[in-house]
């Protein structure tokens, strides 16, 4: 099988695809997403879910994920830390994998952060992982495959 | 993402959104937030035609809603579609940016 194939092969409840952990990267996942979303007619509150889910796993790992990041997403991490993106479908719902070789770094038990303070107070970080354990039905991070490895899933 | 600024008669300044306000969105648009939130007083950003919310663009508005308030001015957000409006209750943003229906309630806000 060969590349275009495994990323889309018809009639599997599996596909793969590798990406740069870019702002670039970021898009064209979305977009791999939204195409097999459509082929499969998925709902669209599901589809949502896992969008904001896979926004905020490559969004951290863009801006965080490097050896040398510059923290900020203009340039992300020098360089780009490496990404793959592993979605299954099954009758209970959808399980998205997304590894990546950048810094260790467990999201599964990092902080979380909604806003409860006064507005001059507000410092908005941590509300990505706080809309990942909001919208998945369950998060786990181990040490495997790339080097990251964090599986979140939406049942149905 | 696209971003229409259009001052009306009553001194509000709306603020049309459309597409996604992801990371990509949200970068393109910060500079444009930045200007309404040093220029501008009282601003509503109009939601309905967002069609996705990351926590980037969280930021985005959440930074410019405070470069508002601390010259007096305010935010608010009009008709944010479900799932949108999902992200930013989840969030906590509604706690500190009031969440409006129409134009209307978004001038009542401000006249307060």
């Amino acid at each position: 099988m060969n590349a275009a194939q495994k990323e889309h092969a018809p009639q599997s409840n599996t596909w793969r695809k590798a990406f740069a952990g870019t702002v670039a990267g970021i898009s064209a996942a979305a977009q791999w997403v939204d195409t097999i979303a459509a082929d499969r007619q998925l709902p669209e509150q599901l589809v949502f879910a896992l969008q904001v889910c896979l926004e905020e796993l490559l969004s951290n790992i863009v801006r965080h994920g490097g050896s040398e990041s510059s923290g900020g997403l203009s340039r992300g991490a020098i360089p780009p830390v490496n990404v793959e993106i592993t979605i299954s479908l099954s009758n209970q719902g959808i399980s998205m994998a997304v590894e990546d070789d950048g810094k260790p770094f467990d999201i599964a038990s990092a902080p979380a952060h909604r806003i409860d303070q006064p507005l001059n107070a507000v410092e908005p970080g941590g509300l990505g992982i706080q809309l990942i354990r909001n919208f998945a039905s369950t998060i786990a991070y181990e040490r495997a495959g790339l080097g990251n490895r964090v599986v979140v899933e939406f049942l149905l | 993402m696209n971003v229409d600024i259009v001052d009306l008669d009553n001194g509000i300044t709306n603020v049309l959104l459309s597409g996604r306000m992801d990371v990509q969105g949200a970068l393109a648009v910060d500079r444009n937030f930045s200007a309404i939130a040093d220029a501008k007083k009282k601003v509503v950003i109009d939601l309905s035609q967002v069609t996705f919310l990351a926590s980037l663009g969280i930021r985005t508005l959440i930074m410019s809603c405070k470069t508002l308030a601390s010259k007096g001015g305010n935010m608010v957000l009009l008709n944010p579609q479900p799932n949108v409006e999902k992200v930013l209750r989840t969030s906590g943003v509604d706690t500190v940016i009031q969440i409006v229906r129409d134009m209307n309630a978004a001038a009542a806000i401000f006249s307060k």
